[in-house]
Order: C-alpha cells, then sequence, then structure tokens
C-alpha cells in the first residue's frame, strides 16, 4: 500500500482505496474531514481556496501554529480526494478525540480563551473565525487548539461576529453555569449539541450574575434579544452610530466584543471543592509502601509490555498513575467521573506535563454515547478506542458492587476497550469494600479472587498476578483472547 | 425590489422603537445578513441585534482602554527617562 493512500494492483493497475468521509464532517461547504488508509486528510473546495490562500499568505497560519493555536498541516496530493478538491491538507493527527462534554471546567475556559486569542490575531491580519464551536477545539499535546483549518473568512468592515451567538452557547452559558451554580453542568453540553440555550442558562443562574456586566450582556440580555428576536427585549443604545459612519459595528467595536467576552471568561472561575475523590490519595487505607509497592507492579507491567501508543486509565482520580504511562510518551487518557479531580490532574499537567496525558470526565457506568446527527456525529467511548493498555487500578469494587454490575461484564468491557489489561482486585476483607457493603445487603456471593479470575479468564489470558504488599489486594496484568 | 421588502421585514421586527434608529439598524442588518458564500452559520437575528446595540459602547471601551495605556506609558516613559539619566549621572 503506497503511502498516497493508492495501492498496486499489478503492472499499470492503480487502485485508488476508498476514502472515508467523517460522520462530523458536514456542516460547512467549505471543506470536510475524510480518512484514507488511516491517514486523517482535510478537503478544501475551490470555493474556500481564496480564504486559504489569505489564511496562509497573511502570514495568520504561521503565526497560529507557532502560538500552537492552530494544528499544523501539509499540503498533499488533491488526488487523494475521491471528489474534486481544490488542495488537500493532512493535518497533524490528535491522538485522542475528546469532547467539551468530557472536560472540566478549567479545560472549556481555555478552550474559550484559545478561540478568543485565534479571534484576536485573525483580525490582525484581516481575517475573523466564521465559527466559533467548541468541538472545533481539541487538546493536541497538552494545549487546546484549533483543528478546523477552515474555520476562517476575510473581515468585512462593518459587519457584527458572525459566531457571536456560538460563541455565547458553547462557552459563556456553560462557563457561568459551571462557575456560578455547578462544575457538572459541563456534562450536560451532550445534549445539546449547539451549545447551552442561553434563555436556559440564564433562567439558571442565579440573581446576582446579573450584577457581572458583561455576563448580564452576553448571557441575560443576550438571551431575551434572542426570545424576541430582536423586538423589544434590549432598545438600541443611542450609542449606535456614534462612530462617524452610522449604524457601523466598526473594526474597534469589534475588537472592544472580544475584550469584553475574555474579560467575561477570565473573570468566571470555579475550585475544586474538597471531595471524596480529590482527597482519595490522602484519605485512603493505603500505605506509603503499599502505594510505592502499586507504583512499581505498575511499572513493571508496563516494562513487559514494551512499546504501545495509547492508553487508556479508567477511574483515574487525579491521574497519579496515569503518568506513569504517560511519561513514557505513550498517548494517555485519564477518564474520571470527578470533575474536582480531573480539574486537579489539568491544572498539574498545564504546570508540569506530561503533554502525553489527557484528563478527561467520564462515568463508566453511563459512558459517553453515540450522539449528534445520525448518532454518528460525535464518537461514543468505545468507538475511540479500542486501545492498547487499559489501567483500572481500584475500580472493579465501584462497578461490581457500587453498581451491581456482574464480574462477567466487567471483564467483556474491559476487553473490548483495551487488548492489554492492568485490573487492580480489592476483596471483601479491604476496608474500602466493607465500607460500601456497611449500608447495603452482601449480595455478591461470586465477588472474590476466585470469581474475578474465573470472570476475566473467560475473555483475557492472566499473564501476571501480584500481590500489594501490605494490603489485601492484587494486581493483574492480563492480555484479551483473539 | 428584494432590498426594499428585506429593509421592512427588519425594520418590522423593532416596532415601537424610534424611527430614525430603526432605520439605522435595519440598514446594518442589511447589510450584516448579506454575508459571503462562505458562511454557513445563522448568525441569529438576536445575536447580531445585541452586537449592534453593543456596538457604540464597545468601541468607546476599546478607546478609552488606549487613552488609559497611552497615558500609562508616557508616565512609565518620563520616569524610565528619569532612571536612564540618574544612570548616566553615575
Amino acid at each position: 500500500m503506497g503511502s498516497d493512500g493508492s495501492s498496486r494492483a499489478g503492472p499499470g493497475l492503480r487502485i485508488v482505496t476508498a476514502e472515508k468521509r467523517l460522520h462530523s464532517s458536514f456542516r460547512d461547504p467549505s471543506g470536510y474531514v475524510f480518512i484514507r488508509d488511516g491517514v486523517v486528510y482535510r478537503h478544501i473546495g475551490h470555493g474556500y481556496l481564496p480564504h486559504y490562500r489569505q489564511l496562509v499568505e497573511s502570514g495568520l497560519y504561521d503565526h497560529l501554529v507557532k502560538l500552537r493555536l492552530l494544528i499544523p498541516h501539509e499540503e498533499v496530493d488533491p488526488g487523494l480526494s475521491g471528489a474534486d478538491a481544490a488542495l488537500v491538507l493532512k493535518p497533524e493527527r490528535v491522538r485522542t478525540i475528546s469532547y467539551p462534554y468530557e472536560w472540566s471546567f478549567g479545560m472549556l475556559r481555555d478552550a474559550a480563551l484559545a478561540t478568543l486569542s485565534i479571534q484576536r490575531h485573525a483580525l490582525e491580519r484581516g481575517m475573523v473565525l466564521k465559527d466559533a464551536s467548541a468541538y472545533n477545539i481539541q487538546f493536541h499535546r497538552g494545549v487546546p487548539t484549533l483543528i478546523d483549518t477552515l474555520s476562517f473568512e476575510p473581515y468585512v468592515e462593518g459587519k457584527p461576529w458572525i459566531a457571536y451567538r456560538q460563541f455565547c452557547q458553547h462557552f459563556v452559558a456553560p462557563l457561568a453555569l459551571m462557575s456560578l451554580v455547578d462544575a457538572r453542568f459541563g456534562r450536560s453540553l451532550g445534549l445539546y449539541l449547539d451549545g447551552f440555550p442561553l434563555d436556559f442558562a440564564s433562567r439558571l443562574c442565579p440573581r446576582t450574575s446579573w450584577l457581572k456586566p458583561w455576563l448580564l450582556v452576553h448571557l441575560h440580555l443576550h438571551a431575551r434579544a434572542q426570545q424576541s428576536r430582536g423586538l423589544h427585549a434590549a432598545r438600541p443604545s443611542p450609542s449606535v452610530g456614534s462612530q462617524g459612519r452610522p449604524g457601523s459595528f466598526s473594526r474597534q467595536s469589534l475588537v472592544g466584543l472580544i475584550d469584553s467576552l475574555e474579560s467575561l471568561v477570565k473573570g468566571l472561575r470555579w475550585n475544586p471543592p474538597k471531595t471524596t475523590w480529590r482527597d482519595y490519595y490522602a484519605e485512603t487505607n493505603y500505605s506509603d509502601q503499599a502505594s510505592e509497592a502499586k507504583r512499581r507492579i505498575v511499572r513493571s507491567y508496563l516494562d513487559l509490555l514494551g512499546p504501545i501508543e495509547r492508553a487508556w486509565d479508567l477511574g483515574a482520580n487525579t491521574a497519579e498513575f496515569s503518568r506513569l504511562i504517560a511519561e513514557r510518551g505513550v498517548a494517555t487518557v485519564a477518564w474520571d467521573i470527578d470533575v474536582a479531580a480531573v480539574e486537579i490532574a489539568y491544572r498539574r499537567i498545564k504546570e508540569q506535563g506530561p503533554e502525553a496525558l489527557l484528563p478527561l470526565v467520564q462515568d463508566l457506568t453511563n459512558p459517553s454515547p453515540g450522539i449528534g446527527w445520525a448518532l454518528k456525529e460525535r464518537d461514543s467511548l468505545v468507538d475511540r478506542g479500542p486501545v492498547d493498555l487499559v489501567l483500572a487500578l481500584a475500580l472493579v469494587h465501584h462497578l461490581a458492587i457500587g453498581n451491581n454490575v456482574p464480574l462477567t461484564q466487567v471483564a467483556q468491557h474491559f476487553s473490548q476497550l483495551g487488548e492489554y489489561l492492568v485490573v487492580e482486585f480489592v476483596p471483601k476483607e479491604d476496608s474500602q469494600v466493607q465500607r460500601m457493603l456497611k449500608s447495603r445487603e452482601d449480595i455478591f456471593e461470586d465477588y472474590s479472587r476466585d470469581g474475578f479470575e474465573e470472570a476475566f479468564g473467560e475473555t483475557c489470558e492472566i499473564l501476571r498476578r501480584d500481590a500489594v504488599p501490605d494490603s489485601e489486594r492484587t494486581l493483574y496484568l492480563m492480555r484479551r483472547r483473539g | 425590489v428584494n432590498i426594499r421588502r428585506e429593509s421592512t421585514s427588519y425594520a418590522d421586527m423593532f416596532r415601537g422603537i424610534h424611527w430614525s434608529t430603526n432605520l439605522t439598524v435595519s440598514l446594518l442588518l442589511l447589510v450584516v445578513l448579506s454575508t459571503p458564500a462562505s458562511a454557513y452559520l445563522d448568525g441569529g437575528t438576536g445575536s447580531l441585534f445585541v452586537q449592534v446595540v453593543l456596538a457604540g459602547v464597545l468601541a468607546g471601551l476599546v478607546m478609552a482602554k488606549s487613552v488609559w495605556f497611552s497615558i500609562k506609558d508616557g508616565i512609565g516613559r518620563i520616569f524610565a527617562r528619569r532612571t536612564g539619566s540618574t544612570h548616566s549621572d553615575r
């Protein structure tokens, strides 16, 4: 198979392999994303070509790439696209696709600030963002990066920002709710793919939020203007048209809009409260000796595995163990249900790295489904796998006892997500499990070390089994059969 | 004919507002909504309206900020010059 997406079946006969267009790439007629031979490409239509040229020739592309705000790409053979392309781009591959409803507060806030920064740089070079979807941002090598290279259009003097509504719905409303009401609101973004409805957010925010001037304007009054379709909710100010040219939304007004949105986003803050999971490592019954032994065992498993590319740490808490994998350059996702733990992990990664580590919010008892148009626009958790390694430390008892999932089903699901599994078994004798069983009847006859090995033995081969010293727990290294 | 019709249609949205402001906003929205072919997003009439209404305030704030920074820079430069002269005296 040739690297240009073609294969040769015989002398003189060239078979071009089929392209697979991404299900999420259909809204913008400027182009679309497709995959050929596992490589991601971006098709640019003839209509968009002048805008793309302006992006490059104005120096905006180089500038944004240098600032790590835009995904770098190379121009490749337009023939790689099955349709008539003006250009085909091969962007740098994003190793993990994540969605805003899986981000913590700080991640969504940084994505919002990145979007505004891009808009500001674009305006300086005569262009603007024609959309401001949070889904256009991905955490690439640890930082929020715009992945839609076709999001730019020439700036036309006098025009307001066409993506203002989208920015407020995708960023302002959820950030306000997460900051002022509850950080778990982020998860609800999965219900509203085009951002949180402003009128709904306005009703949910506390009355005191009306005292924040930019929130009053960009959320509350904006919501009312939307509801009345601009009828009477917001009276036109006498200052409209005061800039020399009657009624003009001048360049200066647009800069002011970006300033005000930036000031609003920066003013929204959230600090993780003390939660069960945040203080897990401090409060757990693990001794320092057991904890260090567990690290040593996990490291030895990683040594045994050799080079791998992708790993998922399920129930990762603040990503302490995910770090052991990511530090080896493996693209690692630290999934956890607790938004505070994910926020803490994100802040630490921002300060210290490693950039291969991405913390994300995930409820494993109800994981991200496929959503959007035809349920294919945003991939489910399972669709984004399988990965090379799944790590599940101190998690199985929460699924089996906390959520009544039979061990065989836990084993089947883990095997679906990864080829190699590192799983910790916590027996009933452990004080954490004892605590869970205190307030409920013990109906878990099969929950034992033997039951665990039997359940996982159906789908996996057990490669290693190590007792964690100074604890009742056991670590397993397993490989999915077949 | 089309232009007049659209203008009337947007003007209808702002019934009850003073006619001169009404005309200004209507004409502006006409410009705003006649977007280039690449704009696939619906900006939302209410959202564009908010921006138009805020235009003057936003521009004014940018101007005020710019004036403030030039004053600050000016003061900074005076102090820098004084510090510089101290150095040259040495």
